[in-house]
């Protein structure tokens, strides 16, 4: 009797794991499926001229832009470009940011001064100032990652300052009475405690990095994904503009990958749920 | 020249703000003796917590002063210790450096830390010194918590409410344990507590205050109670009239 509910609660436990297994990977073989079917009818449509190849291309019409693009070198050197913009953009607006963040903490009267500031910048489409940032810093990827700064950082400083002052009173006062100056605090709690609000503005600001460089690609440059894809529509070669979201597309998941491992790195670390 | 550890002289304080003044606190005055375990209690709102900040040394009254061992208080000083209502234990240090982050705070040497390891060994916390916090039960957190407060060494423990976010059992477990171990390491208490058979168990006073603004109704001297330890207090013939009495004093109405 005993032995028998043994291994029946054993079994229970187990059919339960298997069960949720089997669910993971039908979800997953099911969102390949979807994928592997959208582009075959995308080929199928395109090849039947159901759908117009010369607006909406085909996945072998890109396979082969690409090929070509990447034989002749010019593909490395446009991701190469969009990426560094990105990068630059991304690290200097998250890192500026988090400083700008940490004075307005650490002075209280310059964050109540330029809280209106913040605000009306933090509505403002920041794509609007892409005029100023080209006529004050020229067409070249100075004004591209000008335009990426704007972007994040707003967003960057409100989002840290915001959760450096919710920062638990009562804990701020046991530090206090610990003796601890305002460096201490910082260091020992504020930081520490804020470690996920700065992990979900990193996930925020890749994403708000790429739409600054693409939008400044639109704008003035000679090189890049976005170059790529304003250049093709003109010319009107949408084998090219299809052909670049798709690596932009790509990119932009390979980014967000780093910065969920960097995430869970961290969690690990520092062990906050 | 007294030989009481801490004065409280005529206290008050009056909150501003721009919507109105708000006077919480007025004219309290009281001592208490080195080695001395003392309850606050109070309806809410009659300034308990204000007056253990004033104590404690983060805000400094409108009126009156405090003085701890002659000497005025007027900002956070490592004599005093303060256990918050929660045990505010840092989820991303584990338990040891929990225990450890007023010593390096304060920049102290390796006898302190040795003298934690002993707290720990003593209190039964060592067995759990690398565990992080949410792996503890509530009780071993209050007590990781007290010995944060106790290690660097002050002589004067003001304790918020330090047992009420727990359930009913478990606070009359920890609270005989917490006190058990300050009776061990002979420190001066004072306890705001919203709990009467708490403050009767535990202390060797009991101060009532008043609401609005809080002044000092009356003083309970426990000295009849002072050989019978916490749990058996609650037997104790006195004991229900005392309950009784301060209940009553506690009264709204009143
Ligand atoms: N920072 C503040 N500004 C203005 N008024 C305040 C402030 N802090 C407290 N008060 C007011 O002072 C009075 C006393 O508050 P206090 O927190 O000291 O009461 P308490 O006895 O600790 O209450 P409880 O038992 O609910 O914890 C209350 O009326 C409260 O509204
Ligand atoms: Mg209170």
């Amino acid at each position: 009797m005993d032995k028998y509910r043994k291994t029946g609660k054993k079994d229970l436990r187990s059919e339960y794991l298997h069960s949720l297994k089997t669910a993971r990977v039908r979800i997953h073989v099911l969102r390949i499926a979807l994928l592997i079917l959208l582009i075959t009818l995308w080929e199928v449509l395109t090849a039947h001229d159901i759908l117009n190849p010369f607006i909406f291309s085909s996945p072998s019409r890109i396979l082969a832009t690409l090929n070509d693009l990447s034989v002749s070198g010019e593909l490395w050197r446009h991701i190469g470009t969009s990426v560094l913009e990105t990068v630059i953009g991304f690290l200097s607006g998250t890192i500026l940011g988090i400083i700008i963040a940490i004075i307005l903490w650490w002075i209280p009267t310059v964050s109540n001064v330029l809280d209106p500031y913040l605000v009306v910048l933090n509505a403002l489409p920041k794509t609007a100032l892409g005029p100023i940032f080209i006529v004050c810093m020229g067409t070249g990827i100075g004004a591209i990652i000008v335009m990426t700064l704007a972007i994040s950082l707003i967003v960057t400083i409100l989002n840290v300052l915001n959760g450096f002052i919710h920062t638990d009173v009562e804990k701020v006062k046991l530090m206090k009475m610990l003796g601890a100056n305002r460096l201490q605090i910082f260091r020992k709690l504020i930081m520490p405690s804020n470690l996920s609000t700065i992990v979900n503005v990193l996930k925020i600001n890749i994403g708000l990095s790429w739409v600054g460089v693409i939008t400044g690609e639109f704008l003035v440059s000679k090189a890049g994904l976005g170059y790529l894809i304003v250049y093709g529509s003109q010319v009107f070669k949408m084998d090219l503009v299809m052909s670049s979201v798709v690596v932009l597309a790509v990119c932009a998941i390979i980014m967000h990958i780093c910065i969920v491992l960097l995430e869970k790195a961290t969690r690990k670390r520092f062990g906050i749920a | 020249m007294s030989n009481m550890l801490l004065e409280v002289n005529h206290v008050g304080h009056v909150y501003q703000t721009p919507q109105c003044e708000k006077e919480a606190l007025k004219d309290v005055s009281f001592q208490i003796e080195e080695g001395e375990f003392v309850s606050l209690v109070g309806p809410s709102g009659c300034g308990k917590s204000t007056l253990l900040t004033i104590i404690a040394g983060l805000e400094r009254p409108t009126h009156g002063e405090v003085r701890l061992d002659g000497k005025p208080v007027t900002a956070p000083t490592a004599e005093i210790g303060y256990m918050p209502q929660k045990d505010h234990l840092f989820s991303w240090r584990n338990i040891r450096s929990n225990i450890t982050l007023g010593l390096e705070i304060q920049k102290k040497g390796p006898e302190y830390y040795r003298k934690a390891e002993e707290m720990m060994e003593k209190y039964g916390l060592r067995d759990v010194g690398s565990m992080m916090p949410d792996q503890l039960s509530g009780g071993m957190r209050q007590r990781c918590s007290l010995i944060r407060t106790l290690v660097t060494g002050p002589r004067f423990l003001l304790l918020d409410e330090a047992f009420s976010a727990l359930d009913y059992q478990t606070r009359v477990a920890v609270s005989v344990d917490i006190h058990t171990i300050i009776r061990k390491e002979n420190k001066t208490v004072l306890l705001v507590t919203h709990d009467i058979s708490e403050s009767l168990m535990l202390s060797d006073r009991v101060i009532v205050l008043s609401h609005s603004p809080g002044t000092v109704k009356r003083i309970h001297d426990l000295s009849v109670l002072k050989d019978t330890a916490p749990m058996e207090r609650l037997d104790h013939e006195a004991y229900g009239s005392m309950i009784k009495d301060i209940w009553k004093e506690l009264d709204i109405h009143g």
